[in-house]
């Protein structure tokens, strides 16, 4: 009875943390991306005062603001130095305050008035994500002592897991054997 | 001591089955596929005019030369090939008007040093005329496989190439290349 209860507690425990994954109640809105925005840019600002949300730098580039067409607004900044971020603004207008709490737990910023960004004043939830885009210093260079390494992609992991387990079944196995 | 031993032999059998699942999501030909993804019905390649079929993709700071071929999504599966890159045929002829779609598995002999474009780097499609365009990578970015805007038709000439990424190949990693109205180069043909 112990040793059937452990095992149903060992197995499940160990399939609920590899295949589970978390569900939430509140998903945002498809923004589309950067790198091809299917709406015309409203704004396409110049400069070197350009805000993210969420952080104090500011950066020197080109800032190019898409009007969505439920309000909610894509910024996509590229720097001079290439290292782009692309801003999801989330008008909260429609979301109760359970459905923000959820949407910052998934790592929204939230920031009470989009008017100092030069958006509608009222309150918006931002997020970044980060791409690559060319800007005016991006030197296309490439590190030739990464490209030397192969890339093997997950055939580590892969493998690594197969033989831990054939080990480990065959050790429990003797042990078993051993032990009786 | 049998108690442990049990606990030996289960954590062997589930890491047995995970590695086999995982082993089994790598070679799963749909691996590249982009969900929410609707191919236009039409055809490019037959009705295109003046474009021939891209033949090969060149990217040679990231030491990649390989055979094109065209692939279709058939019953929402991508055709995936081993020996060389696909090219969407449902999407625009590489160098044309719209967004023309390229992909590879991130093997070493494919598209595997592709994650390590950068913007600036020069892109070159030969095609079956004997003619070739230079496209420059203008973006690079790590997307999720349900992010399929990036493959929505465009208003410039684009090719947009992707390959696999990140923990068990769950990302895609996504390359733009423009081609800018520069002069191409078309093959010497006696006269």
């Amino acid at each position: 009875m112990l040793k059937k209860s452990l095992f149903t507690i060992l197995t499940l425990s160990v399939f609920l943390t590899v295949f589970s994954k978390p569900a939430f109640a509140v998903s945002s809105p498809d923004f589309g991306s950067c790198l091809n925005p299917q709406v015309t840019a409203s704004q396409v600002n110049g400069g070197s005062n350009h805000g993210v949300a969420g952080q104090t730098t500011t950066y020197s580039g080109t800032d190019s603001i898409y009007y969505l067409s439920d309000g909610n607004v894509m910024q996509c900044l590229c720097p001079d130095s290439g290292t782009a971020i692309q801003t999801n603004w989330l008008k909260t207008s429609n979301l109760s305050a359970s459905d923000i709490d959820v949407l910052k737990s998934q790592g929204w910023t939230y920031v009470a008035t989009g008017s100092s960004w030069g958006l509608s004043d009222v309150p918006y939830l931002a997020k970044n994500s980060n791409y690559s885009c060319r800007g005016e210093n991006t030197t296309p260079t490439v590190q030739s002592s990464v490209l030397s390494l192969a890339y093997t992609g997950s055939a580590v992991a892969i493998y690594g897991l197969i033989i831990a387990g054939v080990t480990a079944l065959v050790a429990g196995m003797l042990l078993k054997k051993f032990s009786k | 001591m049998k108690t442990f031993s049990y606990i030996l032999i289960i954590f062997g059998l589930l890491w047995c089955l995970l590695g086999g699942y995982y082993w089994w999501l790598t070679n799963n030909p749909n691996r590249l596929e982009f969900t929410n993804y609707s191919a236009p019905k039409t055809k490019t390649v037959t009705t295109t005019k003046g474009a021939s079929l891209p033949e090969r993709i060149s990217i040679l700071d990231l030491k990649i030369s390989l055979p094109v071929y065209p692939a279709q999504i058939r019953d929402n599966k991508w055709d995936t090939i081993t020996d060389g890159a696909s090219y969407l045929s449902s999407s625009p002829i590489p160098g044309t008007v719209g967004n023309s779609i390229m992909y590879a598995h991130d093997w070493a002999s494919l598209f595997g040093n592709l994650v390590y474009a950068k913007p600036g780097q020069k892109v070159d499609v030969s095609y079956a005329d004997g003619s070739h365009k230079t496209f420059v990578i203008e973006y690079t970015s790590k997307v999720n496989p349900s992010e399929s805007s990036i493959l929505a038709p465009s208003k410039d000439k684009r090719m947009t190439l992707y390959t696999c990424t990140g923990f068990m190949d769950s990302q895609r990693f996504v390359v733009v290349a423009l081609l800018h109205d520069t002069p191409t180069f078309a093959a010497i043909t006696k006269p």
